[in-house]
């Protein structure tokens, strides 16, 4: 499957003495994919997103978007962020129509109106008249009526109300699922992100920690309740439950006698990994980058 | 050429019958949209400014009832006391001031409207991922107010000169009168605009705040303009001319840019002791003529020509590095 991005020892550093947004951070994601990206806040990932739309230079390192540099494929791309900038001067005809100025050849000026019509809004509104939601959507009209190939999207619905939330990202949903388009979506919300992504990536301390498809890991791991030795397992997190321990591992062959076991929900699992900051990394065969990995990415096969 | 649309494979397809635009000219028409407001404002500004300086070249000029001849060598060789003379000499002050403040107002709309506001308030990001480079971007961007700049500038500097062609030599029509006056006689009219919108546009990436870049854009443009004023005699070799002791002070028309006592030796005193015609005063301090250095009237071309090089070749330099941190900044 080809790749909709690479990243190979991405670094990004703001200011000289910083401690980096990035370090040496190395994944892959296949195209096709609804990419959850889920982290702790500061872990890098808008500073990840921002690269991949071509909006910041990396320190270093190399990151390919659809096979190329991020600035090569911008008309490709599309990207929205939490602070959905819009000319509030303009109207909503007027924003659709700089969209068809912006992207000539690509533009799908029917389809941009539709999203605009379906939330019933005024195409003569002014943008700065408008509430939150309906700018997500003259924001989403326009990322969507490019026709983008990739979406990369930061947090979009953040400060929306939740029937906002849910109707916006129903056609997000619906357009990514119609087109076939690589979605890469970072949000806090994980009801959200089990409900519409099919892959995971989690940053921690500026690199990929679990990468993979949402399903491959969570099988991946077991949530084990009882008493005896986990030696030979990776515990990624273990407390104490009434006699014995509840701990979230990673299998590395049988388990021993006097273990509850259970299959974690994907909630279990980044809480586990986002409360335990030193567990190892797991990026998948198909998340992990084709050439070169980071030193200290941990490879390891997964079994379906 | 072509009217059919040429598509990537796989690029999805546009509406049916949807003219396509190159990517410049969509970009033109967002910035003309977008600055809908400046591009009016600039077309008022200059409309009212020909007008003031069509009616000073019309009916201005013909109600001066100019008395003497004017000479360019003769200090007040011609006054006008006609019914618009008045009127004439304060509204030339004004018009040349109005466009002296064009290289600050442009350095300041570029500063602020054109790059900071739109960094500050992210709808710089929202272009660059569209399906414009930001390179394009910033490109147009200069370019759509440059070309406004120089058609009105262009147009007000030639009015200028058909004013001043109508009443040569009269006060305030001389360029040597005054450094606004230089300007506005010939391409530095022109080229100082440009460089005002280079800077703002600078400052604007540097502040990235809409009012502090207005502030900077404005202060900067002062102070670079300053120094043009203060460096634009030494953009020319100057001519000297010295007198005997007993005419002294020869006749200078033009820019005096030093003068003073020559001695025995050929030495040029930097202060005149202010004898006059105390014959023992000049013999002590050794005084046998008075030089006076300067540019004369016919130095206006290439001082104009050698100021608007500079002008333009700082332009150039500042428009570089705005585009090395633009580069610098993004992919």
């Amino acid at each position: 499957m080809s790749a909709a991005i690479e990243a190979i020892s991405l670094t990004k550093r703001y200011g000289r003495r910083a401690t980096a947004a990035l370090g040496d951070c190395s994944f892959r994601l296949p195209a096709g994919r609804i990419s959850a990206l889920v982290g702790p806040n500061g872990a890098g990932k808008s500073t990840l997103l921002a690269i991949a739309a071509g909006l910041r230079r990396p320190t270093s390192g190399r990151l390919t978007v659809l096979g190329g540099a991020p600035g090569e494929a911008r008309a490709k791309v599309a990207y929205l962020s939490q602070d959905k900038p819009l000319y509030p001067q303009l109207t909503v005809a007027a924003t659709l129509r700089l969209g068809a100025e912006l992207n000539p050849d690509r533009w799908d000026a029917a389809y941009a109106a539709d999203i605009v019509e379906q939330g019933s809004l005024d195409p003569k509104a002014k943008i700065r008249s408008l509430s939150g939601g309906q700018r997500t959507r003259v924001a989403l009209a326009l990322a969507l009526g490019k026709r983008p190939e990739l979406m990369l999207l930061d947090e979009p619905m953040a400060d929306l109300d939740p029937l906002a939330r849910h109707e916006l990202m129903g056609t997000l949903m619906g357009d990514a699922a119609e087109h076939g388009t690589t979605v890469l979506m970072s949000s806090h919300i994980v009801s959200e992100l089990a409900d519409a992504c099919d892959h995971l990536l989690l940053v921690g301390g500026g690199r990929i920690r679990l990468g993979g498809g949402i399903d491959d890991l969570t099988g991946a791991h077991s949530l084990v309740t009882g008493r005896g030795d986990l030696a030979g397992h990776t515990v990624v997190e273990s407390r104490p439950s009434g006699r014995g321990v509840t701990a979230l591992i990673r299998r590395e062959g049988r388990l021993g006698e006097g273990w509850q076991v259970q299959e974690p929900s994907l909630e279990e699992l980044l809480l586990a990994y986002l409360r335990s900051p030193g567990a190892p990394a797991l990026l998948t065969p198909s998340t992990a980058p084709a050439t070169g990995s980071g030193p200290a990415t941990h490879r390891a096969e997964v079994s379906a | 050429m072509s009217t059919t649309t040429v598509r990537a494979p796989g690029a999805p397809a546009t509406a049916a019958g949807r003219r396509t635009l190159s990517p410049t000219k969509g970009l033109v028409r967002s910035v003309l949209r977008l600055h809908r407001t400046s591009v009016w404002l600039w077309a008022g500004y200059v409309a009212a400014t020909a007008g003031l300086l069509l009616w000073l070249w019309g009916p201005g000029t013909s109600g001066l009832h100019i008395t003497g001849r004017c000479d360019a060598a003769v200090v007040n060789a011609c006054t006008a006391k006609g019914p618009t003379a008045d009127t004439y000499h304060a509204l030339l002050t004004r018009v040349d001031g109005l466009i002296g403040v064009v290289p600050l107002i442009a350095s300041a709309v570029a500063g602020g409207v054109l790059v900071a506001r739109e960094l500050e308030r992210g709808t710089a990001h929202l272009a660059w991922t569209q399906s414009v480079t930001p390179a394009r971007w910033l490109a147009v961007r200069l370019a759509v107010p440059a070309v406004c700049v120089v058609a009105g500038t262009t147009l007000l500097m030639v009015l200028r000169r058909l004013v001043a062609s109508g009443a040569q030599g009269l006060s305030g029509n001389r360029w040597y009168d005054e450094a606004q006056v230089f300007d506005n006689l010939g391409p530095t009219a022109v080229a100082l605009p440009l460089l005002g919108l280079a800077i703002g546009a600078l400052i604007g990436f540097l502040a990235e705040r809409t009012a502090a870049s207005i502030f900077f854009s404005l202060l900067v443009s002062s102070l670079v303009t300053g120094m043009l004023d203060i460096t634009r005699d030494l953009m020319w070799p100057t001519v000297t001319v010295t007198g005997d002791v007993s005419a002294g002070y020869p006749r200078f028309p033009g820019v005096i840019v030093a003068e003073g006592p020559v001695t025995g030796s050929g030495a040029r005193l930097a202060d005149d002791p202010g004898c006059v015609d105390d014959k023992a005063c000049l013999a002590a301090h050794d005084i046998v003529g008075y030089y006076r250095e300067g540019h004369p009237p016919s130095h206006f071309w290439p001082l104009q020509l050698a100021e608007t090089g500079v002008v333009l070749a700082l332009t150039a330099i500042v428009v570089f590095a705005v585009f090395r941190i633009l580069g610098r900044r993004v992919a």
